[in-house]
C-alpha cells in the first residue's frame, strides 16, 4: 500500500522525526519515508515551506553547519516549544486515529490510547 | 559523480525554481536556493547509488521534489505569511498615516462647504443636519475602503497608521474649522459661542467618523488577512 501524505500531518511528522535529534531537510525526508517503510510518499517540496512555518511559529529552530566534508547544511532543531506541541498534535492524532478505528472495526474506543 | 554545477538537468529546475522566488530579497532566495539544490543533490546521488543514471536519476528526483512552480509558491506564501508577522516599521506606519490623511481631505472640502452655508445661510438646504451627516458619511467611506485594504495589506502597520492618520488628519481638519470661524466677518465672541460649541460638538461626532471607523475598518482588515494567512496554513500546509 502507498498513500500520498496529506499536508495536514507533513508538520506533525517533521515534529516527531525531529525528536530523535537535528536533522537537515533531506534527512527529514528520508526518515519519513524509512520510518513508513515506504507507504507514505510526499511531495519533497513541500517540507521546506513546513519548516519555514514551523519556524515562524518558533516550534523548530534551524542553523548552517559546515561538515568537514561538503557544503554548509542547514541543520534542524526541535524547540521545546516544539516538544510540547508535538506531544500535542500526536496525542490528538491517537485519538483520531483511535475513533475511526472504533468506527470502521465496530470495538469500543480505548479510554487511553497510547 | 558530477557536482552539482555539472548537472544541467538539476540546475535547470533550479532555475525555474529561482525564477519563482522572484519576491524574495536577494540573501533569502540564495539561502532557499542553497538548501533545495543541496536536498536534490543528495537525492539524485541516492538514485545513482540504486543504479540509475543521472539523467534518470535527476528526473525521480524532481519529481519526488515538485513542479518548480508549486514549490516556489509554496514557499513564498510561507515567507509571505511571516513578512505579515513582522514587527511594525515606522516607515509602513507614517506612509499609511500619510496615505489615510491624504485620502480624507476631499470629506474635508464637503464638510466645510455646508459649514460655510450654515453660518451665512440657516435656511439653505445644505444646513440640515441630515445633509451634513450624508456628506460626511458619503465622502468617507472610499476611506473607510483604503483603510481596510491597508489593514489586509499591512496588517501591524494598517491599524497604527490609520490611527495615526486620523488623528493626524481630525486635528488639521479641526483648526481649519476654527480658524475659519475665528476670521469670519461678523464673528464676535459672545454669538460665537454657539458656532464654536456647535463646531466642536460636529468635530466629536465627525471625530468618530475619521478616526474610529477607518480604525475599525483597518482592523477588520487586518483580522481579514490574518484569518486569511491561518485559512491558507491549514489547508495548503499544515
Amino acid at each position: 500500500m502507498q498513500r500520498d501524505l496529506p499536508k495536514n500531518d507533513i508538520s506533525l511528522l517533521i515534529l516527531s522525526v525531529l525528536t530523535g535529534g537535528d536533522r537537515h531537510g533531506y534527512s527529514i525526508a528520508r526518515e519519513i519515508e524509512r520510518e513508513s517503510a515506504d507507504t507514505l510518499k510526499m511531495r519533497e517540496g513541500t517540507l521546506y515551506p513546513a519548516l519555514r512555518i514551523l519556524e515562524q511559529d518558533e516550534l523548530v529552530e534551524s542553523r548552517w553547519e559546515t561538515p568537514e566534508r561538503g557544503p554548509a547544511r542547514k541543520i534542524y532543531t526541535l524547540t521545546h516549544k516544539g516538544q510540547a506541541e508535538q506531544a500535542k498534535r500526536a496525542q490528538e492524532w491517537r485519538q483520531y486515529a483511535n475513533v475511526i478505528g472504533t468506527i470502521l472495526g465496530g470495538r469500543k474506543p480505548d479510554e487511553n490510547p497510547i | 559523480m558530477k557536482t552539482q554545477f555539472e548537472n544541467s538537468g538539476l540546475e535547470a529546475y533550479v532555475g525555474e525554481l529561482e525564477r519563482g522566488l522572484h519576491g524574495l530579497s536577494e540573501t533569502r532566495r540564495t539561502e532557499e536556493l542553497t538548501e533545495i539544490r543541496q536536498h536534490l543533490n543528495a537525492s539524485v546521488a541516492a538514485h545513482q547509488e540504486m543504479g540509475m543514471g543521472e539523467t534518470e536519476a535527476t528526473e525521480v528526483a524532481v519529481r519526488q521534489f515538485g513542479a518548480a512552480r508549486l514549490v516556489s509558491g509554496d514557499l513564498q506564501k510561507a515567507l509571505w505569511r511571516e513578512k505579515r508577522r513582522e514587527k511594525t516599521r515606522m516607515p509602513d506606519t507614517v506612509a499609511a498615516a500619510a496615505f489615510v490623511t491624504v485620502a480624507g481631505s476631499l470629506a474635508l472640502v464637503h464638510i466645510l462647504a455646508p459649514l460655510t452655508s450654515l453660518l451665512n445661510d440657516p435656511s439653505d438646504v445644505r444646513t440640515t443636519l441630515a445633509f451634513y451627516v450624508f456628506w460626511s458619511v458619503s465622502c468617507l467611506m472610499p476611506r473607510y475602503l483604503l483603510a481596510f485594504l491597508v489593514g489586509r495589506l499591512a496588517p501591524r502597520n494598517g491599524v497604527r497608521g490609520t490611527l495615526l492618520g486620523g488623528w493626524a488628519y481630525l486635528i488639521y481638519s479641526t483648526v481649519c474649522l476654527l480658524v475659519w470661524v475665528a476670521t469670519q466677518p461678523g464673528f464676535h465672541l459672545p454669538n460665537g459661542w454657539w458656532d464654536i460649541g456647535g463646531a466642536i460638538i460636529s468635530k466629536a461626532i465627525y471625530g468618530v467618523a475619521v478616526v474610529a471607523a477607518p480604525t475599525l475598518a483597518a482592523w477588520l482588515g487586518r483580522r481579514s488577512a490574518v484569518r486569511s494567512a491561518a485559512e491558507w496554513s491549514r489547508t495548503k500546509i499544515f
